[in-house]
């Protein structure tokens, strides 16, 4: 214990967390409304990370397990912090989605009258499992009687989980015949996809991580090696993202137009761009030479710049989703905001989705990484130390 | 069976908002929200027009829950807040609403509003129709057709009200109905068909 | 139509009627629990046209309560327009009017004290104060009767500003013109009036410069520049004298087109013989018209006996030139070309022609409104143009045809309700002059408001200050925190529509029916009824016994009239039938049809005015606005037209402060785009509205809907919804002279008004 309060990360992650819980108290006491979620826009940041903790902790867990399935022995050395950081990020996925509700009091109807219809159930299955999976995988793996045909048994079931988590997860999205940027069927693929990079990616920044706090060594050529496993995920991320744009765009439908609009010029295109230059192109052209795979920093470089890549992507994933009702008509739709409540015309409609993260909205959410990283850290050192 | 329904005739609006502040008394909503908004079409302001002066068009859009025979809300509502009743209306069961607001990603209409606050009324106390139950903070709501006023018999409130008539009422399964006569009338169309959602609601232009 | 909600417990139901200045009177049915005004319905009504409400009606459940409110008596202690007041009891309030009034009356004279209400503040008990006061009460508006002066010489009677038929009749006719109103929102709930009719297969076509929400209903919009319906209608008249769609039949028998002018002077040839009115005993002048007899070759009175009479041509009787009114017709229409209306009107000829086709085909109404052109300098041109052109083409007297006010017009009724008897000779001061004139002068020392008139009634609002500064007291009552208040001495809170101290507090006839205010809620905060304010003041001046006890003996005495349409009504009956009681023998909202018989002198239709004669508009010629006209040099300074009219979110100023409506209207102005483009201002800048006259501010909105070089808002909010400012600051209140001439006075050409726009504070 002692160690762990000397560990300067842990300590400040903590605090961190601790922040944040208090603005969730704050959130329970004043409901959303702290937020800049309104009726044009009916998700922000929490469904943002959401998304994003869900596609890294996935990444982190295929890599883990298609070690023991498809033995590629030298990924088995780093399975253990590969499991590790699945297992905090989807916890951290999971509250994510636990601070978004609105009416968690009344969570247990979840339970009492669940409809199979809805994907948000699905993904509350899915998830759970997916947490089972992770805990009984960690177990096995750090359990003094550590098996490794039993590793490998968990891990048949953890990859397509791993996937289906993700995919599922889209469908939340994908399937919303609303919102014309997220209903393709391609979606699923996508978000793997941006699973497989943004979890790889994050993989290798833990690695580094560890490495430099001693807490785990790994060796530069498994860093190179999944350098270049990420580079050809970024690949498939892009190809995914270039065969969506080009369907969206090519008929020039009156919808496909208006989230092509938003995502190339509108409001979310800061986002696309960033992604689409830094988290993509960057990246995949610095990986893609095998010289530069063995540039420990040139490795980190583009790890940071994949996992900030998708975070963008989340990011006009979810918003392109919102920018353009389907109706389009003056003033436009009641915002419902706290301004909405106490402004007048002005404050309360938006021709358009409006959203902007309030401060208490980001603080929550900065605390929900601080656990991560916390949770992180305080595992590794308790797993991985041996 | 039942299926109510509302008809509105555009050819009759005036874009009054009538309908709107009725149904805002009429169910207690609160500030910062209506179930039923008026829009003009096509553009950014209301009042406002299509086209560039002198040729311009303007209609009026009436719009709120169109209680959709495929209802994108309902699938999508994990706890079953959500459902479609035994009269055709789509309803939530506030007691049952988690705020996941996945309904109100789902409805092509943004037909939902939600209670992001403790809701609040500029009158300081609550109005309406006593029948209406209240909702909290953290809960989804949206037009009910009246269910209060429509188990009794009675029309909707924004049908009650609407000066220009352009507002009609009535069980689609009966084809005597006049908002079955209205239906047939050739220009009835639905919005957004092309989301198979087949709304109950539908307008005539 | 539904059934009113079932009440629960602790409910009761109560009616009153609604607004007056929006011509609609609804009648509304109320819901109260706890004490509290909970729901608002139309009243059920056996004839639907009559069961009604608007988005007003309803905001009023939480408008009453609203932050706008006026709570208590107020005593100024501040500047004027500081709004730094102290609050005061009513009895202190009501001594201090006493004293003020007494002192002034003392000093100057009776008539040296104005008691003013607003239309809206009226329309409960009539006001008695200023009769008991001795006081002057208001002379002539100053709006709203500018057409009408230009109608109703050719077809007496004519009920000031109505037409003589309602808008049930419009179905008849195959065209409605919309001059100038924006019926949709200023009688909103008559539009069923005019979707019944379209639903018929009327055509409507709707003159205005704005694609207004009533233009965008129409069939046809005819989107001419603002104050050129004179020169539009003058164009159309000259095109159906060109093309002979006139009707000559009609014109001959039932006008005074074939009669005999002076070619010089114009003057009329007639015999005058002295007479008596048959309605009024008093002696009048008898005039014999004549015509030119094609058959005896010579002029004969005009109702000769198988008279042969020329329409057109120039005779000579007994060595004077003589020309029929026709002939001169055709000379003064001379310059009005279609490109000569096209340009002016800036609209495409073939529309003025198309237009001009269809309604004198028919059978056509012309529905005026008395916004636009009622507020420019040449307003009164406007209407004789209606009044001449129905004439010529038949489209006055048979059914489905007419012109006038139509829009709140929707029943030919109107009871004969009694009064309460006050001593022998207690009467306001007759007032020569209207509130417009009255604030140029200094023949007034006190005034007392019911209601924001003196922001609404004159335009040019820094020169009514000067004068309310030059007054010894002013005081207002009034229900909201209106404009004026701030600018006042002593403010006192009224009652609103939903709240009497007794049983009931208003009594009144509208809509084929008695309408009663019922008590809905006890008087909120300090409020009191207009009734009992007048008789506070007049209890502290010593005159009280004079005033009814109560609202139920006023309101008795109202019910006490020998008209048979009220015949056995009473209080309690009123109570029972939740408000209101239908006229007896009111079914028939058509009124018959108009014929062909009027009071004019001939007993025909005149559209030829001898007494203009002297201003040159004997037919009605061309003239300019008299600020807002392209060719004016101010427009490089002021490059704008400034059109206020009213909105569906108001009445007038009312209703501004009611939370329901700021959510989905808040006071703005908006531009046209390219105005603003040119301007370098972009939609929801605060801008700053300014003219030589003065400057308010507000925030832009930018609508495809507003015609380019001008500006658009909706007339009149409080001034805190406009940063402090009043909107009336830049208006024009030039007077066009030749209104004095006029049978309704002048009228304050509010649109007739040049205005920039920039950004605010630059
Ligand atoms: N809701 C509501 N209803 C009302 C009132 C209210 O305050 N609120 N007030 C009542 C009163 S007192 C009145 S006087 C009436 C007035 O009601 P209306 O007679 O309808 O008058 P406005 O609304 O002033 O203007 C009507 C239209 O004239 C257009 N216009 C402007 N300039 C010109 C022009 O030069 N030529 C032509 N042809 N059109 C022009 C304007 O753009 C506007 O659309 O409304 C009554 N009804
Ligand atoms: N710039 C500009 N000015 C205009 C016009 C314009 O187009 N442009 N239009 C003109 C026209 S057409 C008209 S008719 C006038 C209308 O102007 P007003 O005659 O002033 O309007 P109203 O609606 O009759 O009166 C409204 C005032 O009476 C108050 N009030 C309402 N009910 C009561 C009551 O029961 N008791 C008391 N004490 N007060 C009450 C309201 O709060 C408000 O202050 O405005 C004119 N002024
Ligand atoms: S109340 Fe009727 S006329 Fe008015 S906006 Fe609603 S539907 Fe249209
Ligand atoms: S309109 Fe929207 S909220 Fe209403 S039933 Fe359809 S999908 Fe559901
Ligand atoms: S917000 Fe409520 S009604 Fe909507 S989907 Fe979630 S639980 Fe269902
Ligand atoms: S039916 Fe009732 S709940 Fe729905 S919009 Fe109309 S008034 Fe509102
Ligand atoms: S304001 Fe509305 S409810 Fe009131 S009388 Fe006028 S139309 Fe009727
Ligand atoms: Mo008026």
């Amino acid at each position: 214990m002692t160690s762990l309060m000397k560990n300067p990360l842990v300590v400040g992650s903590g605090v961190l967390a601790l922040v944040g819980a208090g603005v969730y108290v704050y959130q329970l006491m004043f409901g959303l409304g702290i937020t800049g979620m309104n009726n044009s826009t009916s998700w922000g940041l929490y469904l943002t990370c959401f998304m994003f903790f869900v596609g890294l902790s996935a990444g982190g867990l295929i890599v883990a397990s298609s070690a023991s399935i498809f033995g590629i022995k030298k990924y088995k050395a780093v399975a253990l912090p590969a499991v590790i950081l699945s297992l905090v990020c989807i916890c951290c996925a999971g509250v994510c989605v636990l601070v978004d509700l609105g009416g968690i009091q009344r969570i247990w109807r979840m339970v009492t009258g669940l409809n199979f219809m809805s994907p948000l159930a699905w993904d509350m299955i899915v998830i759970t499992l997916y947490l089972v999976i992770n805990l009984v995988y960690l177990y096995f793996m750090c359990s003094a009687k550590a098996d490794p045909a039993k590793v490998a048994v968990v891990s048949r079931f953890a990859l397509p989980v791993a996937i289906l988590v993700h995919s599922v997860t889209a469908w939340i999205f994908g399937l919303e015949i609303a919102r014309e940027a997220w209903h393709t069927a391609i979606l699923a693929p996508i978000f793997v996809a941006s699973a497989l990079d943004s979890g790889l990616a994050l993989l290798v920044l833990a690695l580094f991580g560890l490495r430099a706090r001693g807490v785990f060594q790994t060796p530069n050529e498994l860093i190179t090696s999944l350098a270049g496993l990420l580079c050809t995920c970024i690949a498939v991320d892009a190809y995914f993202i270039g065969c969506e744009i080009l369907t969206t765009a090519y008929n020039g439908t009156e919808g496909g137009l208006a989230v092509v609009n938003t995502l190339l010029f509108g409001g979310t295109a800061p986002f696309f761009w960033f992604e689409v230059v830094c988290g993509l192109v960057i990246p995949f052209c610095l990986l893609v030479f095998a010289k530069n795979r063995r540039n420990m920093k040139i490795v980190g470089v583009a790890a940071v710049l994949v996992v900030a890549g998708v975070f963008c992507k989340r990011c006009w994933l979810m918003f392109t989703g919102f920018a353009t009702p389907n109706i389009v008509g003056g003033p436009g739709i009641t915002l419902g905001s706290a301004a909405a409540q106490t402004g007048g015309a002005a404050d309360m409609w938006a021709i358009m989705g409006v959203y902007a993260p309030t401060v208490p909205e980001v603080v929550l959410t900065v605390g929900i990484f601080a656990l991560g990283v916390c949770a992180f850290a305080v595992l590794c050192q308790k797993l991985l130390g041996k | 069976m039942t299926k109510l329904a509302i008809g509105i005739n555009l050819r009759r609006c005036i874009g009054c908002n009538t309908c709107a502040v009725a149904c805002k008394m009429q169910n207690n909503v609160p500030d910062g929200m209506l179930w039923n908004r008026v829009l003009t079409e096509g553009c950014e302001q209301f009042d406002g027009a299509e086209g560039v002066y002198p040729h311009l068009t303007r209609t009026y859009l009436p719009l709120a829950c169109q209680h959709c025979e495929n209802p994108a809300c309902e699938r999508v509502c994990p706890t079953g807040a959500t459902y479609k009743d035994d009269m055709g209306r789509v309803e939530i069961d506030y007691d049952k609403c988690i705020g996941c607001r996945m309904c109100m990603a789902a409805c092509p209409y943004n037909a939902r509003t939600f209670n992001w606050n403790e809701p609040v009324r500029a009158t300081g106390a609550a109005y309406g129709d006593a029948r209406v139950p209240e909702r909290s903070r953290g809960v989804m709501e949206k037009c009910t057709l009246c269910k209060e006023r429509t188990d009794e018999g009675e029309v909707p409130m924004c049908v009650h009200c609407c000066p220009g008539d352009a507002r009609i009422f009535g069980d689609l399964d009966d084809p005597d109905s006049a908002v079955s006569r209205l239906r047939r009338e050739g220009s009835a169309e639905v919005l957004l068909e092309d989301k198979g959602t087949r709304p109950q609601v539908f307008y005539v232009r | 139509a539904g059934s009113p909600a079932a009440g629960s417990a602790g409910e009761t139901q109560a009616f009153t009627y609604h607004n007056e200045h929006c011509l609609c009177n609804c009648m509304l049915q109320c819901t109260v629990r706890d004490g509290r005004l909970a729901m608002i319905q139309p009243r059920p009504n056996e004839d639907h046209r009559f069961q009604n409400v608007c988005l007003k009606g309803l905001s009023e459940v939480q408008n009453i309560y609203g932050e706008a409110r006026i709570q208590r008596p107020m005593k100024r202690v501040g500047e004027r327009g500081s709004g730094e007041f102290e609050a005061i009891s009513w009895e202190e309030a009501f001594q201090m009017i006493a004293e003020n009034f007494k002192a002034i009356q003392d000093k100057y004279g009776k008539d040296a004290l104005w008691i003013q209400f607003s239309t809206e503040a009226s329309q409960r008990f009539p006001p008695l104060l200023a009769s008991v006061l001795g006081a002057q009460a208001g002379g002539m508006n100053g709006y709203d009767m500018g057409q009408g002066n230009g109608q109703i010489m050719a077809f007496s009677p004519w009920i000031g500003m109505f037409a003589q038929n309602t808008i049930w009749e419009w179905p008849e006719a195959a065209v409605v013109i919309l001059a100038n109103t924006n019926l949709v929102e200023t009688s909103l709930t008559w539009s069923r009036g005019m979707l019944d009719a379209q639903e018929a297969g009327t055509k409507f076509i709707c003159l205005d410069p704005r694609f207004s929400p009533t233009a965008g209903k129409a069939d046809q919009w005819v989107n001419l520049r603002a104050g050129t319906d004179p020169a539009f209608f003058l164009g159309m008249t000259k095109y159906i004298l060109d093309e002979d769609l006139f009707d000559r039949e009609h014109v001959l028998a039932h006008t005074s087109l074939p009669f005999l002018i002076d070619a010089e002077t114009g003057a009329c040839l007639v015999d005058v013989t002295p007479g008596t009115d048959p309605e009024t005993g008093e002696p009048v002048e008898l005039k014999t018209f004549y015509v030119w007899d094609k058959n005896a070759n010579a002029a004969v009175p005009q109702e000769t006996a198988g008279v042969a009479a020329a329409l057109e041509g120039e005779f000579t009787v007994n060595g004077t030139r003589y020309l029929t009114q026709f002939t001169r017709l055709r000379k003064d229409m001379e310059p009005y070309t279609l490109e000569w209306t096209a340009a002016t009107c800036d609209i495409p000829a073939d529309l003025v022609a198309d237009v001009a086709t269809q309604y004198a085909a028919g059978p056509s109404i012309i529905d005026n409104g008395v916004g636009g052109i009622d507020k420019f300098g040449n307003n009164d041109v406007a209407g004789h143009c209606y009044a001449l052109i129905a004439s010529l083409t038949g489209n006055y007297g048979k059914r489905g045809t007419g012109c006038g006010i139509y829009g709140y017009h929707v029943t030919p009724y109107e009871a004969h309700l009694g009064a309460w008897p006050l001593p022998e000779g207690m009467a306001p001061a007759p007032s020569p002059q209207g509130f417009y004139d009255v604030v140029k002068g200094d023949t007034i020392h006190g005034a007392m408001f019911f209601g924001d008139i003196p922001t609404q009634k004159a335009a040019n609002w820094n020169k009514t200050l000067e004068w309310i500064d030059s007054l010894d007291f002013v005081c207002l009552a009034d229900i909201y925190h209106s404009s004026v208040t701030d600018f006042v001495d002593l403010v006192l809170p009224s009652c609103s529509k939903f709240e009497c101290a007794d049983a009931v507090g208003g009594i009144k006839c509208a809509n084929a029916h008695i309408l009663a205010n019922l008590k809905v809620l006890d008087p909120l905060f300090e409020s009191k009824s207009d009734f009992y304010i007048e008789k506070g003041i007049a209890e502290a001046m010593g005159l009280g016994d004079v005033f009814p006890a109560d609202g139920e003996e006023y309101a008795r005495a109202l019910l006490t009239t020998d008209d048979p349409q009220v015949a056995g009504f009473t209080l309690e009956k009123l109570q029972e039938a939740g408000g209101a009681l239908r006229l007896i023998g009111s079914e028939d909202l058509i009124a018959p049809e108009v014929g062909f018989t009027y009071g004019t002198a001939s007993g025909k239709q005149e559209p030829y005015y001898e007494a203009l004669l002297q201003f040159g508009q004997a037919f009605p010629a061309w003239e300019q606005p008299c600020e807002a006209y392209p060719e004016n040099p101010l427009r490089e300074k002021y490059p704008l037209q400034f059109n206020q009219a009213r909105s569906r979110f108001r009445v007038h100023s009312a209703y501004s402060g009611a939370k329901w409506i700021q959510e989905v209207s808040e006071p703005h102005i908006e531009l046209n785009p390219v105005d603003a483009a040119a301007r370098g201002l972009e939609d929801g800048d605060a801008v700053e509205v300014f003219n030589d006259r003065g400057s308010f501010r507000t925030v832009l909105r930018l609508n495809e809907s507003v015609r380019p070089e001008s500006a658009f808002m909706v007339e009149s909010t409080y001034r805190q919804y406009l940063d402090g400012t009043i909107m009336q600051a830049v208006s024009n209140d030039t007077l066009n002279e030749r209104g004095y001439a006029l049978p309704f006075g002048p009228m304050i050409p509010y649109n007739d008004t040049l205005i920039e726009i920039k950004k605010a504070g630059e």
